[in-house]
């Protein structure tokens, strides 16, 4: 239905989950959609292969730590956000790791997809901090169940995600769409015996299929959702950009945006975008999505400025940009006694929600423990070696499995069994973290607990030394 | 051929008929690893001293280990190291004099030389690793069978390579 007066019906800006899933839903619907994206389309398949080849494998959060690199690509107009493309000022580094690739950061997530619960809509009124949605949940259920659908969620029906241990939270009009997976023996284990000191055992909703969904096979366990998971198997934006160009959607990749117009009744009546030669085009559209994440977006919109908009478009209140907040976290290490075996199946699934919600958001806010379980080999092997043992250095006081010729491997093998489960208490609702958060009672000896020091974000691996 | 088990043999046990398959290529990787070591030398030197290696290596781990990474280990060492063909040969002569038949009974003699145990280091933290060199230039021989990813095979996943649908819930050592 394009008018001749419009290059499109509807132009997205940023082909992330949002942007994919606007433009799949109006390409559907007959309309003309033009997806412009600043970085390139990228293959899963060299992704993982570039994933493999990388002689530093790091968690997302300790590759940007530590300076090292993602497997995805960095385009000189789109530069990487793991290297010195974002410029940091003030005390706290903000270490934000999106992807600037047609399909965007859902690339490298966790995959957790969680519904908020019907309080968090109602803060001030119950708590007294922030403000109270316009809306409440019962508003957005319907669409919660349409979103769960898109994206193919995965979760466990009747648990109490507010953490309560209690009735099922929040109310759901829909089962999720696919069942749960399996829960590993660390989760199980860990679920059993911290139930006793009476944390409730929460396994997350998220995107990995669980049965085929679409183009999606099941979950194998691949231990690798972050950086790429190698098969599809979890959801990512890329997957509603298939979808709107199969309904006639047009991708413009390696265009990035930098300037959007507005007519002098404020509406936007066209964007600017640049091509790798440095060309210059303009699009006009009825309409415009932009969908470019918490940066880009604030970004894009600052520096549209004009004579009618000095500080840039939707900026009357002078607050875009501003109040930016990260997902802060902190990780501890745990040893157990007994072997227990992080690493099996999904990176993540078992967490913990008694902080989800209560009166204590009156002083600070609800927090989520979150089981790491990633393989621990890796980082296993390189403290080993870094402690010395090369397979040279027999210690006997662990048993010998393998034979008399494996003393590292025999070390190897005990340490990844026990290897505590990282622990990553995340602020939910991304406020300023609070000094009394993060109290590990693991209790009774079953977990021995070894803070790192703040900011200690997990520390995944470290570079061989 | 089976590189999962531990060898139960002495270092010197017979090679493996796939080794001798792949001869031909190792001496490629071979010269390439050793043009840079001043002498002009033979492909035949070059299969020898890659064949030298991963026995040594053998020895070391107490692994099988696959002489194709042998050459390639070889090769990103010895880019590293002027005298790697010195030390190896230190390394290989004080094990060739002990006589002992395993790791265990060299490390139970103690070899006096410092520099004997770190070149027996450097090279075990190579195979278990999989890589070679500082993290700054750090090159991978191997991913999926780096020597850390045995120990824990079939218990637990080497990253992108998983077991497949469902393929866990009971206790893994359980499995074994």
């Amino acid at each position: 239905m394009a008018n001749d007066a419009f290059d499109a019906d509807l132009i997205v800006i940023g082909s992330g989950v949002m942007g994919g899933i606007v433009a799949s839903q109006v390409a559907k619907a007959g309309k003309k959609v033009i997806i412009l994206e600043a970085g390139p389309r990228v293959d899963r398949r060299e992704i993982v292969e570039t994933f493999r080849n990388a002689p530093v494998k790091l968690s997302l959060a300790n590759a940007k730590l530590q300076g090292a690199g993602s497997p995805f690509p960095s385009m000189p107009w789109a530069p990487s956000t793991y290297g010195d493309y974002l410029q940091y000022e003030g005390p706290v580094k903000y270490n934000t790791s999106y992807l600037r690739v047609v399909g965007g950061t859902t690339w490298h997530f966790g995959s957790a997809l969680w519904r908020m619960i019907p309080n968090d809509f109602k803060i001030q009124s119950l708590y007294g901090r922030g403000r109270d949605w316009p809306i409440g949940y019962d508003d957005l259920e319907q669409y919660y169940n349409k979103a769960e659908l898109e994206l193919g969620v995965t979760g466990m029906d009747g648990q109490d995600e507010s953490g309560q241990g209690g009735h099922p939270m929040p109310p759901r009009t829909m089962p999720f769409p696919m069942k749960q997976l399996n829960s590993s023996y660390m989760f199980t284990t860990l679920a059993e015996k911290l139930s006793v000191g009476g944390f409730n055992p929460v396994l997350e909703p998220h995107g990995r299929a669980s049965r085929p969904y679409g183009n999606r096979p099941v979950c194998a366990g691949n231990n690798n959702c972050n950086p790429v998971c190698p098969i599809g198997a979890k959801y990512d934006g890329s997957q509603h950009i298939d979808l709107a160009e199969r309904h006639g959607a047009k991708l413009l990749d390696n265009s990035p945006v930098y300037k959007v117009e507005a007519g002098e009744d404020g509406k936007i009546t066209a964007v600017w975008y640049k091509k790798p030669d440095n060309s210059e085009h303009r699009l006009t559209a009825r309409y415009f999505v932009l969908a470019a994440y918490g940066i880009e977006s604030a970004k894009l919109l600052l520096i549209s400025t004009s004579d009618k908009y000095p500080n840039g478009i939707a900026n009357s209140s002078d607050q875009v940009g501003r109040n930016l907040m990260d997902h802060t976290g902190i990780s501890m290490n745990m040893l157990t006694k007994e072997d227990i075996w992080p690493g099996e199946g999904p990176t993540e699934l078992l967490v913990y929600l008694n902080q989800r919600d209560g009166a204590f958001r009156k002083d600070y806010p609800s927090y989520k423990i979150k089981v790491r379980n990633t393989v621990p080999t890796s980082p296993d092997d390189r403290r080993l070696h870094q402690e010395g043992h090369h397979g040279l250095q027999a210690r006997r006081d662990d048993p010998p499995v393998f034979g008399p010729f494996a003393q590292l491997g025999d070390r190897l093998r005990t340490a990844a069994a026990r290897r505590k489960p990282r622990h990553a208490i995340e602020d939910q609702v991304r406020r300023a973290r609070h000094p009394g958060s993060g109290p590990l009672l693991f209790g009774d000896g079953l977990l021995e607990c070894r803070p790192r020091p703040w900011p200690g974000r997990p520390e995944q691996d470290r570079p061989a030394a | 051929m089976s590189t999962d088990n531990h060898r139960s043999g002495s270092f010197l046990s017979h090679p493996l008929a796939r080794r001798s398959l792949l001869r031909g290529t190792v001496a490629i990787g071979g010269l390439a690893v050793l043009s840079s070591l001043a002498a002009p030398l033979s492909a035949a030197a070059a299969d020898d001293d890659v064949q030298g290696f991963t026995k040594l290596s053998e020895f070391l781990t107490g692994y099988d280990l696959d002489p194709v990474l042998g050459a390639r280990f070889l090769a990103a060492l010895a880019k590293r190291s002027k005298t790697l063909k010195a030390d190896i040969a230190a390394l290989q002569q004080v094990v060739n004099q002990s006589g002992v038949k395993n790791m265990d009974a060299f490390l139970a003699l103690k070899p006096a030389d410092p520099n004997v145990m770190k070149t027996a280091t450097k090279i075990v933290s190579a195979w278990y690793l999989g890589v070679v060199g500082d993290p700054e230039d750090a090159e991978l021989i191997t991913y999926e069978k780096s020597l850390m990813y045995r120990p824990t095979k079939g218990l637990l996943p080497i990253p992108t390579y998983g077991p497949g649908p469902n393929a866990w819930g009971p206790k893994p050592g359980s499995k074994i």
